[in-house]
């Protein structure tokens, strides 16, 4: 492995120090580059099988619109993703495709959009490169151009608003910081940071005559009045949460940037990359104060851009319940891609300022090495296959929890599931909600008892004690026939028992 | 939740949509006049 190490810096270097002779070509780099990006978020969109947080989205969608959102009121996120993804799921159905179909279009929106943002403050080309080689190529970036969730949308949400506060754009400001809000519990951290960003660029419409900096922020506030009550009774709940812990923390960044695409002795070379460039792109960002010319700088606006959802994010957390985790950081991966690119390309190539662009060169190649679509949702396609294969009438499927039921019923080709019928703590899907999608609850014990059971138990870490104790007691004597693992979810742990024993 | 309120709901993001919607629509709007203009002093 060290051997690797020292090949693969070598390796970034050498291509770095090579861009000297290429610079009549860097924008043929910067042209495949970002082609490379693109091929690379659409390629493998359905290989990986859904998984809880994704199907979650689709079991909203089977209801009407309303009661999609009646429900989703249920939850502790606004539902702005589910009606997005409603109308796709309605005319293209339930494949991996058809779901993820917005999601891909919005990634490769978000690439436009930073594209524009560098337009607009007038990046150097070589400062393009070093942006677009982080945007196109780190691997949390396919990770979520993926993920049918809400993150991809409120990326380009958080993109577009600041795109529009750069250029005095303030009808499309109030549109995005509006549906930013409705997109996560956490969008009032990023409504914040834009309100912070457009009062910086645009000094002028903090003005008492003419007040278009509030006036927009007022309106966007004003549309989320029909959800506000929703979000501060979901902000009062108990809510599963992990204590903050600079561990965690550094954790959710390194995810949030290289989405489990390093191997482990790679991934704290990425630990220290990330936070060596932070250090520094701080560093480089007082340039502006050094030379008294502080008023709309591009570089403090990209840096409040990247680090102050963060520190609300922080703050709150120290405060309240722990909110950073990598899916909220990876709100925030473009947005430190166009700071570090401002801030660390070096004016001129030397032996010493070519370290961190050929370490960043170097790991990111690395990531593509490892990267790979399919491991997205574990195997969970291939333990459900292996279940279908060996189903017989009078089998049954017994969940722990809705966690394993909701995308394992996606996959399954029986009806004889269920879910235990406990009452399950804060955080997991409540029984309201389960059974207004429809799924079936029932103890072990009133089923009718032919064939065999299939469990599948998702160890959660937060189920209530009096399931962990049933599903204990059910699982006695029966064998492990698989699991599904992934970094993002808890190991689901398949076993398999004859009644009749 | 009531109805209503969803219906609001749903209201408000149609009217976020469609402000954004205009914004994008202006956008291009401009950029092919600017683009139209080009020609045109090309052509002179």
């Amino acid at each position: 492995m060290e051997v690797y190490l020292t090949w693969m810096v070598l390796k970034g270097w050498t291509m770095i120090n090579k861009l000297e002779y290429l610079k009549s070509h860097l924008s043929i780099i910067l042209a495949g580059l970002i082609g490379a990006g693109l091929v690379l978020r659409l390629a493998g969109i359905a290989a990986a099988p859904f998984w809880y947080d994704e199907s979650y989205s689709i079991y909203l969608t089977r209801l009407d619109l309303l009661t999609m959102v009646r429900v989703a009121s249920l939850d502790y996120n606004p539902p702005l993703w589910e009606l997005v993804l409603w109308p796709f799921v309605k005319i293209l159905g339930e494949s991996e495709l058809a779901v993820r179909l917005p999601v891909i279009i919005l990634a490769l929106l978000s690439v436009w959009v930073a594209w524009k943002i560098t337009k607009a403050l007038g990046f150097k080309q070589s400062e393009l490169l070093y942006s677009f080689g982080l945007i196109s190529l780190l691997g949390y970036m396919f990770w979520v151009a993926q993920d049918a969730r809400t993150y991809s949308l409120l990326i380009a949400l958080y993109l577009g608003a600041f795109y529009f506060a750069i250029t005095k754009k303030w009808l499309g400001l109030i549109a995005c910081n509006g549906l930013i809000l409705y997109c996560h519990a956490v969008g009032p951290f990023f409504f914040l940071t834009m309100m912070v960003i457009a009062g910086y660029i645009n000094p002028e419409s903090i003005n008492l005559k003419k007040p278009v900096l509030f006036i927009s922020f007022a309106i966007s506030g004003l549309a989320f009045i029909p959800w506000l009550p929703v979000y501060l009774h979901a902000a009062g709940l108990a809510f599963w949460s992990t204590p903050v812990t600079l561990q965690g923390i550094i954790f959710s960044f390194y995810m949030a940037f290289f989405g489990g695409t390093l191997p482990e002795n790679i991934g704290l070379l990425g630990i220290a990359l990330i936070i060596l460039s932070v250090i520094f792109a701080c560093g480089m960002s007082l340039e502006p104060f050094v030379k008294r010319d502080w008023i709309r700088s591009p570089i403090l606006a990209l840096m409040v851009f990247a680090l102050l959802p963060f520190l609300f994010m922080l703050q709150y957390s120290l405060i309240d319940k722990n909110i950073i985790v990598y899916r909220t950081l990876g709100i925030l991966t473009i947005p430190f891609a166009l700071w570090f690119g401002k801030a660390l390309t070096p004016v001129r190539l030397t032996k010493t300022t070519v370290i961190l662009p050929g370490l960043w060169t170097g790991i990111l190649i690395t990531g593509l090495l490892f990267w790979s679509p399919n491991t997205r949702g574990g195997d969970l396609r291939e333990v459900a296959n292996l279940i279908n294969a060996q189903l017989q009438p009078g089998d049954i499927i017994y969940h722990a929890t809705a966690t394993s039921y909701l995308p394992f019923s996606l996959y399954l080709n029986t009806v004889n599931q269920y879910v235990m019928d406990t009452e399950e703590n804060p955080g997991m899907l409540q029984t309201q909600t389960q059974n207004i999608l429809g799924v079936k609850r029932a103890s072990l014990e009133t089923l009718p008892a032919g064939g065999r059971v299939f469990f599948i138990w998702s160890h959660d870490n937060i189920e209530s004690t009096e399931g962990v104790k049933r599903m204990t007691d059910y699982v006695k004597g029966s064998v492990i026939i698989g699991g599904v693992n992934g970094w993002q979810f808890s190991p689901i742990v398949v076993y398999e028992k004859e009644l009749n024993k | 939740m009531s109805i209503l309120t969803a219906v609001l709901f749903v209201l408000a993001i149609a009217l976020l949509f469609a402000f954004l919607g205009v914004v994008v629509l202006r956008i291009y709007y401009h950029a092919k006049k600017a683009k139209a203009n080009n020609q045109d002093h090309t052509a002179n």
